[in-house]
């Protein structure tokens, strides 16, 4: 099913794209991310609109009033919150839910950038299986025309992990602009107005995700096919593109604390 | 919630290097391939190269290396032997290995030694010649050692991967790339005498006919025959389906197995169709000849012997899908299954099963 429904028609569509751009890969890997982040921007916008209005609701008045009232009362303070969650209209899963939503997605294209760069021969049959199927028809996908695909770009081989070696040791540059893109798009999104809560969970755990998101896709990037780290990249560029456009990005949010201008913390006026 | 969000931050990277460990169970995945020496058939089966007894399958030693997450080891290019008896195999994990077959890894260290130098997998075997051992990489390289392992100057660099084998008539060196094309180096300098584009990817390897002539199958379907002395071709022919391995040549007559489950015989000569056998499915291998029959696997696992002449056949239905050549070994023919019951399948030569491998552990 996994296959059927993601895997496949996302190779088809990778190497659609491929052959839109001259058979030059790491253009189809760019071009299809811009797509795939133009496909799911509604549900990241919900997924912004529904973070901001949680933000807002965490740090109102009435609900800073709520958590030092049932502070001892675990069962109580939940009661209250979903309370004040349904008036809201607001979900406490509606920030990460989209976020979920598109992991399949970045699974599935992995897995699709892998197939089509066909490192061996059995995977070379999976992909011309694969251009077989309903979507390659549908797409024209004429796979022997296209092996092998230029896997090339720049220094690197989009199929292996890329590496240079900097005074005797394997570094991979790409994995480091990953994780530097990553904390970036993580600080951007985190609220201008920290919590003035020290036990508010979701800030904690925006805190923590803006920690370990870049290690986690550090890891993977640093382990993994080059094409994944240029889609990790390029979909964490446009990720700060959209928050900017929609006037999301909280830009002070990368200045140190030192430097950041001083506001008021918490309560709604 | 606090025990919530460990378990999320926990659960998230598992998911996802389970789910992205699932892309064809093995990024390093191939269909294995036989050697046979002696009394012993040497299978490269992926994480194990075996030695197998060939009169009974017995399992006579296994060798594996230890994976990391960037190399992982896996063995697939055919085991070759040198005339001083080492075991010359190519890993996934970037090395060229040398065994000595004679020793089993599991009570001392069976490797000579161990060219770790390639920047990609070992897909096709190598070639030895000349007392030198001619090494295809997939990153674009033909590696030269002696059979100390050490390089004898700089490897040619090709215009794109090297899936296969080089062959040679003794004069020159002849090796294909993914990339179309076909080069031909000088035995002694390795120096370039010629290259020639040709018409689609090549994932099979070239037919050396004993006539100056090269014989080589194509992704797009296309037969081509080239002369040696200059890599020009003699002529071509186009098939529908898609050529994944080497032709096989035996007394003037080539065959090949396509795609679309065809196993054509054609005059080596011209190139004109003899016959046409269709199989059930997918031919990707090369089809072994023998002096009255022609054995070959197809993708729904079914066995093929069929008769030189008349094209009667009769087949064997095997678990697995059949991508590799069928290897004899005496009066044996062997067949590695690509997800099988079993690794190795030995057959006599009228399709009857002798025995079956399946590792001891």
């Amino acid at each position: 099913m996994w296959e059927t429904i993601i895997v496949t028609p996302l190779t088809n569509l990778l190497l659609w794209v491929n052959t839109l751009v001259g058979g030059h890969f790491w253009i189809a890997i760019i071009l299809f991310t811009i797509l795939i982040r133009l496909a799911t921007h509604p549900l990241m916008a919900k997924q912004m609109k529904s973070t901001a209005a949680l933000q807002e609701m965490q740090q109102s008045k009435k609900w800073q009033e709520i958590q030092a009232k049932h502070k001892g009362n675990k069962e109580q303070l939940a009661q209250e919150q979903m309370k004040m969650y349904k008036e809201a209209g607001v979900s406490p899963f509606g920030s990460c839910l989209p976020t979920l939503i598109q992991l399949p997605i970045i699974f599935g294209l992995y897995q699709s950038v892998m197939r089509a760069l066909s490192a061996t021969p059995l995977q070379l049959t999976y992909l011309v299986k694969s251009a077989g199927t309903f979507t390659g028809e549908l797409l024209n996908i004429n796979i022997t025309e296209m092996i092998p695909l230029n896997s090339n770009f720049l220094w690197m081989n989009l199929g292996q992990p890329e590496r240079v070696t900097i005074f005797g040791f394997g570094v991979s540059i790409l994995a480091i602009i990953v994780a530097i893109t990553t904390y970036i798009q993580s600080k951007l999104t985190m609220p201008a107005t920290p919590s003035a809560n020290p036990t508010d969970q979701s800030a904690q755990m925006g805190k923590m995700m803006s920690l370990y998101m870049p290690l986690m896709l550090l890891y993977f990037a640093w382990n993994y096919a080059s094409g994944l780290a240029l889609y990790f990249i390029v979909s964490n560029v446009l990720g700060i593109v959209q928050y900017a456009l929609l006037g999301k990005a909280n830009w002070k949010n990368l200045l140190p604390k030192s430097l950041q201008p001083a506001t008021k913390t918490g309560g709604k006026k | 919630m606090k025990k919530k969000l460990l378990v999320f931050v926990l659960v998230l990277p598992m998911l996802a290097i389970l789910l992205s460990g699932c892309a064809e169970g093995l990024q390093a995945a191939s269909w294995p391939s036989i050697t046979v020496e002696g009394e012993y058939a040497y299978v490269a089966a992926g994480p194990q190269l075996y030695a197998v007894e060939l009169d009974d399958g017995d399992d006579i030693w296994q060798f594996s290396q230890k994976s990391t997450m960037q190399n992982q080891f896996a063995i697939f290019a055919t085991p070759i032997l040198t005339p001083d008896g080492q075991l010359i195999v190519g890993a996934y994990d970037k090395v060229l290995y040398s065994l000595d077959p004679t020793v089993d890894p599991e009570q001392e260290d069976n490797i000579n030694w161990s060219f770790p130098d390639a920047k990609d997998r070992w897909i096709g075997s190598v070639l030895v010649a000349n007392d030198r051992i001619y090494a295809p990489n997939a990153d674009h390289k033909l590696y030269i050692l002696n059979f100390d392992g050490e390089l004898q100057g700089e490897p040619f660099e090709a215009d794109n991967a090297l899936w296969t084998a080089p062959v040679t008539d003794g004069e020159k060196i002849y090796f294909t790339s993914l990339g179309s094309t076909v080069y031909a180096l000088d035995a002694i300098s390795a120096e370039k005498v010629w290259e020639q584009k040709i018409d689609g990817a090549i994932l099979g390897g070239i037919a050396l006919g004993p006539d100056g002539v090269l014989y080589i199958g194509t992704f797009s379907g296309m037969v081509t025959a080239l002369n040696t002395s200059n890599g020009k071709p003699f002529w071509e022919k186009q098939f529908p389906g898609q050529i994944w391995s080497t032709p096989a040549l035996s007394d003037g007559t080539l065959y090949v197995g396509t795609s679309d489950g065809h196993v054509y015989a054609l005059n080596a000569e011209d190139g004109s169709e003899i016959s046409d056998f269709m199989a059930d499915s997918a031919v990707l291998g090369t089809p072994l000849v023998l002096e009255n029959k022609i054995i070959f696997g197809t993708e729904l696992g079914t066995l093929y012997f069929l008769d030189r002449e008349t094209l009667e056949d009769n087949r064997e239905i095997l678990a697995g899908k059949l991508y590799g050549t069928p290897v004899l070994a005496g009066e044996r023919i062997l067949v590695a299954p690509v997800k099988g019951d079993y690794i190795l399948l030995a057959y006599d030569l009228d399709g009857k099963q002798d025995w079956t491998f399946t590792p001891d552990k």
